[in-house]
């Protein structure tokens, strides 16, 4: 599965990132309940040639954020913005959000695929965050190991083989899996943020 | 009447405000020829009435419009508007054509017309943002002076019905700057 960009270049966080699918958002065996330490204004995540984007984390009722991100305009991209759903939850010692695009420069999500809750870890020290996405490989590994039930499932793109890699567990199994000490090793960092 | 808890997004100041801010059934400027004025493109910073942070994000578009994206930020940070908007200088002023496209990402129900801004960003780069004042607007349709309608009752709003030809001549003369109220709010870049 790929993603788009989060509002084309605003969001760097998913800019056609090969990600790991997963059946359900994290944390459905304990429920979603609104980080307040997230709350508020962050820059940053728009890559070392390119300015800083600004990522507004708006608290909503019923457990859910809404973030609305701004990237200026930088390179050949176009200045842009666009909005996120987001819940959090806390596994353990890690901390997790599921964040999913709902739209694009005042549009629905140019990349369907962008519409899916994607699960990324997270951590504040400060006034910064950073953001980590499950690592393909890792992942995949894992599966093969036995450790998460999940599909590896190869497939031609020109003249290279990849994989599309699946969590299949049901949500408490999931839970369980990323409830681990050291469950953030299946991660990669994907973002850093400053307030 | 209509009622706004944010007008055109910027006005966190008129949380409160009753009525819609006066309108124009055209947008000033059309003869002179609207274009986004770059001075705006980029993130702004200010403070709204409630004490609360908040940021304005200017994003020209294709086609000759502005995307502003306006922001509450901190601690019970709820509100964030989309606007539309064009710009255009008529002699000393600068004035922008606004409307409120979402409230909170849901699509906003405003009064069709659009809403005149005037915009001035003084010698310490602090941006302002003033509305027509109502009552004065109110008088001058009142009075023949300003081709308009009001609608019935204290709270009706004011339309500015001229045509366009009228309107650039009106809005380039410094007569026109004063019928615009104290600036809602200041804003300073961000970036």
């Amino acid at each position: 599965m790929r993603l788009t960009a989060f509002a084309a270049a605003a969001l760097v966080l998913f800019s056609l990132t090969a990600c790991v699918a997963v059946k359900e958002p994290v944390g459905t065996s304990v429920g979603a309940a609104n980080d307040p330490a997230l709350e508020g204004t962050w820059r940053g995540g728009s890559g070392a040639d390119k300015p800083e984007g600004y990522y507004h984390v708006l608290l909503n009722d019923e457990a859910t954020m809404t973030v609305v991100g701004y990237a200026p305009k930088g390179g050949d991209d176009k200045a842009s913005w666009g909005t996120l759903s987001l819940t959090t939850v806390q596994l353990g010692p890690n901390r997790y959000m599921n964040v999913r695009e709902t739209s694009e420069d005042g549009g629905p999500p140019k990349d369907k695929a962008a519409s899916d809750s994607v699960p990324l870890l997270y951590r504040i020290n400060g006034d910064t965050l950073s953001v980590f996405m499950l690592d393909e490989k890792k992942v995949a590994a894992a599966i093969r190991a036995g450790r998460i039930a999940g599909t590896i499932t190869p497939s031609k793109v020109m003249s290279a083989t990849i994989e599309s890699v699946a969590i299949t567990a049901d949500g408490p199994h999931l839970d369980a899996f990323l409830k681990r000490a050291d469950a953030p090793d299946l991660f990669e960092p994907v973002m850093t943020m400053h307030r | 009447m209509t009622r706004l808890k944010y007008v055109l997004a910027l006005a966190a100041t008129l949380g409160l405000a009753a009525c819609y801010p006066p309108t124009t059934s055209h947008p000033i400027g059309t003869t002179a020829g609207l274009k986004p004025d770059p001075m705006l493109t980029g993130t702004w910073k200010g403070t709204n009435s409630d004490g609360k942070a908040f940021y304005m994000h200017f994003l020209p578009q294709s086609g000759g419009t502005l995307s502003v994206v306006i922001v509450e930020s901190g601690p019970k940070a709820e509100d964030w508007n989309v606007v539309t908007a064009t710009t255009v200088t008529l002699g000393a002023n600068h004035y922008m054509n606004a409307q409120l496209l979402w409230t909170n990402g849901k699509p906003e129900n405003a009064p069709a017309g659009t809403v005149p801004v005037l915009y001035r960003r003084d010698a310490k780069g602090a941006l302002t943002f003033a509305l027509m004042d109502e009552t004065a607007v109110k008088a001058e349709i009142a009075a023949g002076r300003i081709k308009g309608t009001v609608e019935k009752g204290q709270l009706g709003d004011a339309t500015i019905t001229a045509d366009v030809k009228w309107l650039d001549a009106f809005f380039s003369t410094p007569g026109a700057a004063r019928l615009f109220a104290s600036p809602m709010f200041t804003v300073h870049r961000a970036e």
